[in-house]
């Protein structure tokens, strides 16, 4: 090992990587049944991007008008056009109703319906009946929702005394010779000292790798750094061709605005003034599923039919819901509307773009969390000390496309599952295994290589140059032909980061190494990702292809997993889709066309 | 004693000047601070020109610009770019405010970006929060209820008790109003500042919580809420429009109200 | 702007297991304010008299104290002034002297000048109005 740097051992049971609201929900979760846990983060817990989540979080509790877990179920396969695990689907939708009433108990700022109960919001692709009805099935905090959750999950945390390494920066995971993950090693920002952590799971809720493009509604922090410690752990990464698009991402700047203006009864339009929407979706309308509401606003635009000089957005508007209305329920949004359109929404629409927004693919786990990969023909084969939740997993609740007001759902019920599963499958303070220094060593020459890296092309180039590619060769719209530029391009910005050039020389706050650090990982999630999408030769929710335009269930009706290697060559296999329930109190949804 | 002078090594000497604007008619001078933990040297501040059109018209974008295409080794901290995580609180042009909010024409002339001021700066524009952090756990807050949680329910909450929460539970815990905060200056190892206390009053006011006698009595002495002097530079600076001078006055009137 | 030599990040919080001492906040800042309000009309009163007054000998103004409702004024304005005083000198005190047991000197200096200034006042007012006839 390098013998320049400092290097601190700590054992613990569990090491969680981020705290964001899967993190945190599970950090506590497990602080409170007694095993010795650690949450490492590159950011203060409550500046991880939960915090941006506006709209809220599904759950039937039928305060709003009747409404059934069943319902929400089908709602989600649908959403994820039948490729969600349908086992899965049903433990989220079934345990979301005790995790809200939780959260609520735990103290989050939810809004109220004139009987004191939970206000819920309609959402996109949310229905009663099987389709029937449109659900109030949303449960929100004004539109703020998200900073409420991840507020009130901190301050449970800092209640049961949880420890946290604030602004540590996870490098990479620690495997042993027969694939054990024995724990992470760790940068502390703040003193240039690098850190092991030994536990007997580390939960990886690192978050999506919304920044491999150009234009997103994620934060500068969402670089995917779970899915690259998994890529160089030499493990699978699951169904990365679903990106998801938010139809409305504010045009230029890409800030969300929440689906929740659309619940609200906001609607969109186009350069004839016409509400689009109803002719792509005759039935949901505006609330259609996102990715349904992100492809006609694009057919919109390539049509002839976008707003603004250049006829390349859309409107968004929300002035007939009034004042009153927007005071109370939609505050936040008129406020990044007018610091980032420079838009009164009382008065003027919003201009929106869709914009990249959630990776519905990621580390593939069970429902317990546990990180799972195919081996010797097994496709369910648990890789022994290793878990992920979150964003940065694929359960997959969302298959190929997630509900709007899932994601903090998926967060709770999910963060919930991994603390209960660790406290059920580990002793607190059992003894840790011996570790050779091979596995540490190499992370650590990794890690000095970047530091010193002395090549010629700036972070920020390579940067750019992979977020343009994305942007244009993986987009809403896709063909082979497009995509095969683009992967030929990112093969060439996969070599160029061999030269990469790393400025900053030091250990303490160096945010130079921590981009480039950063940049190595969204390459993987961008690599696995437009190359998934090339392969997978149909259309199915997030992913359009125009020379396969049909769901081919046949064929396609399973999970991608990619191998990565360090030359960039991706190597693939499946897994299939868990066509079963987990209980008899639901049937399992068969495939159909998907209309909304 | 309080001291009036800086300590020798923390004056600010004059650094690089930096012109990229190549005769662009949209100009713009940034005035950075700078400070490298592992040089030696004092503090500097480093002049930018950088071309508008090139870059986005938040300051942020600026800065982000200059680490991008000028010097690499700036550092700061940053995340959502829309307002909400508050990560990137720094004094823009004399005033604490979050950069990714702050447009670059709302400066007239050439913009100063310092550190939160009256913080230990760890490295540029990143100040040290484990204090702050530390005075936010430190009033316990968190739901603290001595009635049992119904089972399988909410807790009901009318609209009239939920909406005195508002304007308090927004606060994304930037620091820039205890930063901005004279007497926090003085005294932050005692004076709980303003950020800290909004949350306090949040839970004093949620009509869910019934740890209110805890919590003032948690709060009595001269320092950790009454060192507040009202001098209301809190209320000017939050980026999020929060009123945090409104909510310590009111915790004042609650201690004074319950009997003393 | 100060800048300092890294030092380890030490996230272990600790609660204060017992509030401070009774009320002394509280009191302080309630009893500051009463004072004040107080001292509004007694200030008013006091500066428009002593200019009405500034003129006089000192029998003449011997005789404006010995009036019952002037006593009476006077004796609060001074009892109410130094009391507003200590507790203002004090914050100032608070807020910019950290060393503990500096403090403690200054306040009681503090403390005991207000008094002595205090009795002084009232001593003088008592024997002019009730002692020297």
């Amino acid at each position: 090992m390098p013998s320049e740097y400092q290097f601190v051992e700590h054992q613990h049971d569990v090491i969680v990587i981020g705290a964001g609201g899967a993190g945190l929900r599970a950090t506590f979760g497990m602080a409170e049944k007694g095993l010795s846990t650690a949450c490492i983060t590159k950011v203060f817990p409550t500046r991880s991007h939960t915090v941006a989540a506006q709209g809220g979080m599904s759950a039937a509790l039928g305060n709003m008008g009747e409404d059934d877990w069943r319902w929400h179920m089908y709602d989600t396969i649908k959403g994820s056009d039948w490729l969600g695990d349908q086992d899965a689907i049903e433990y989220m939708c079934k345990e979301a109703i005790p995790a809200v009433i939780e959260l609520e108990h735990y103290g989050v700022p939810f809004s109220r319906t004139e009987s004191g109960e939970i206000y819920q919001r309609p959402f996109g692709g949310m229905t009663t009946n099987y389709g029937e009805g449109t659900a109030q099935r949303t449960c929100a905090a004004a539109d703020r929702t998200g900073h409420a959750i991840l507020h009130t999950l901190y301050q449970q945390s800092l209640k049961h005394n949880a420890e946290f390494l604030i602004e540590y920066f996870a490098v990479d995971l620690v495997m042993d010779k027969d694939g054990v993950c024995r724990g992470v090693i760790a940068w502390n920002l703040e003193d240039g000292t690098m850190h092991l952590f030994r536990a007997h799971s580390v939960i990886i809720a690192t978050g999506g790798y919304g920044r491999s493009y150009f234009s997103c509604t994620s934060a500068h922090t969402c670089t995917g750094d779970g899915n690259g410690m998994i890529l160089r752990a030499g493990l699978p990464l699951q169904d990365m061709e679903f990106t998801q698009f938010h139809p409305t991402g504010i045009y230029g700047a890409g800030c969300l605005i929440t689906e929740g203006v659309r619940g609200e009864g906001g609607y969109l339009t186009n350069a004839n003034g016409e509400r689009f929407m109803e002719r792509y979706a005759p039935n949901a309308k505006d609330l259609a599923s996102r990715d349904v509401v992100s492809r006609s606003m694009t057919v919109e635009i390539t049509e002839g039919r976008g707003v603004g000089a250049e006829g390349d957005h859309i409107f968004l508007h929300l002035e007939h819901l009034g004042s009153d209305v927007i005071n109370e329920r939609l505050p936040g949004i008129a406020e990044s509307a007018e610091i980032f359109a420079g838009v009164d929404v009382t008065k003027e629409p919003i201009p929106v773009l869709p914009t990249v927004h959630y990776n519905m693919g990621g580390i593939p786990t069970n429902i317990h969390g546990e990180v799972v990969t195919t081996k010797d023909g097994n496709p369910d084969s648990v890789v022994p000390g290793l878990m992920s939740i979150g964003e940065a997993a694929c359960v997959s609740v969302h298959g190929a496309n997630r509900l709007g007001s899932n994601s903090l759902l998926d967060l709770v019920v999910f963060g919930r599952a991994a603390a209960q599963h660790c406290a059920a499958t580990i002793k607190p303070g059992e003894k840790h295994a011996p570790l050779d220094n091979e596995s540490t060593d190499r992370v650590l020459s990794h890690f000095d290589a970047m530091r010193y890296a002395d090549g010629s092309e700036p972070v920020a180039k390579i940067r750019l140059d992979m977020q343009k590619t994305m942007q244009k060769h993986a987009a809403v719209f896709r063909t082979g032909e497009l995509m095969n530029e683009g992967i030929e391009k990112l093969e060439e910005i996969w070599e160029s980061f061999k030269h990469v050039k790393v400025t900053d020389r030091s250990l303490i706050w160096n945010t130079d190494l921590v981009e480039t650090l950063e940049l190595e990982n969204l390459l993987g999630s961008a690599m696995t990702s437009i190359k998934a999408a090339a392969n997978r030769e149909e259309s199915r929710g997030a992913h359009a292809r125009e020379d396969f335009p049909d769901r081919d269930d046949e064929n396609w009706m399973k999970h991608t997993l990619t191998w990565l290697d360090t030359e960039g060559k991706v190597k693939f296999d499946y897994r299939p889709v868990h066509m079963y329930t987990l209980t008899d109190d639901v049937e399992v949804v068969p495939p159909k066309k998907r209309v909304y | 004693m309080a001291k009036f002078r800086l300590p020798k090594n923390s004056k600010i000497a004059k650094g690089k000047t930096i012109d990229v604007s190549a005769g662009t008619k949209n100009a713009k001078t940034f005035k950075v601070y700078r400070w490298d933990p592992d040089s030696g040297e004092n503090p500097r501040t480093d002049l930018y020109t950088i071309d508008l059109d090139k870059c986005g018209p938040m300051v942020l974008d600026a800065i982000i610009y200059i680490k991008n295409e000028i010097d690499p080794s700036l550092t700061f901290r940053r995340s959502c770019r829309e307002g909400i995580c508050g990560s990137c609180a720094m004094n823009i042009d004399g005033t604490n405010t979050l950069a990714c909010t702050k447009s670059i024409k709302s400066v007239k002339k050439e913009i100063s970006i310092y550190p939160l001021p009256h913080m230990q700066v760890r490295k540029d524009l990143v100040p040290d929060l484990n204090n702050f952090y530390k005075q936010y756990a430190s009033v316990k807050p968190w739901l603290q209820s001595k009635t049992k949680a119904p089972a399988k329910k909410e807790r009901l909450q009318s609209k009239q008790e939920r909406a005195k929460v508002d304007g308090l539970y927004e606060c994304i815990l930037c620091a820039c109003c205890s930063t901005s905060c004279p007497s926090y200056w003085w005294n932050s190892d005692k004076y709980l500042g303003p950020a800290t206390l909004l949350q306090s009053y949040r839970w004093l006011v949620d009509s869910r919580d019934d740890a209110t006698d805890e919590r003032l009595d948690e709060l009595e002495g001269p320092f950790k809420l009454f060192r507040c002097h009202t001098i209301m530079n809190c209320t000017n600076s939050c980026p999020k429009g929060l009123n945090p001078a409104k909510a310590i006055s009111e915790i004042k009137k609650m201690m004074v109200a319950r009997g003393n | 702007m100060g800048i300092c030599a890294p030092k380890g990040c030490d996230m272990s919080i600790s609660f204060p297991s017992k509030p401070n001492a009774a009320n002394t906040g509280t009191n302080h800042w309630w009893w500051q304010r009463v004072t004040a309000i107080c001292l509004i009309p007694l200030s008013i009163w006091f500066v428009v008299s002593v200019l009405g007054h500034i003129n006089d000998d000192h029998a003449a103004a011997s005789n404006w104290i010995k009036s019952i409702p002037v006593t009476v004024l006077l004796l609060s304005f001074m009892v109410t002034v130094f009391y507003h005083a200590k507790f203002g000198l004090q914050v100032i005190a608070e807020d910019y002297v950290h060393d503990p047991s500096t403090l403690k000197t200054i306040l009681f200096f503090i403390n005991a000048s207000m008094i002595l200034a205090g009795l002084a006042s009232v001593s003088a007012i008592v024997v002019i109005s009730f002692i020297i006839p």
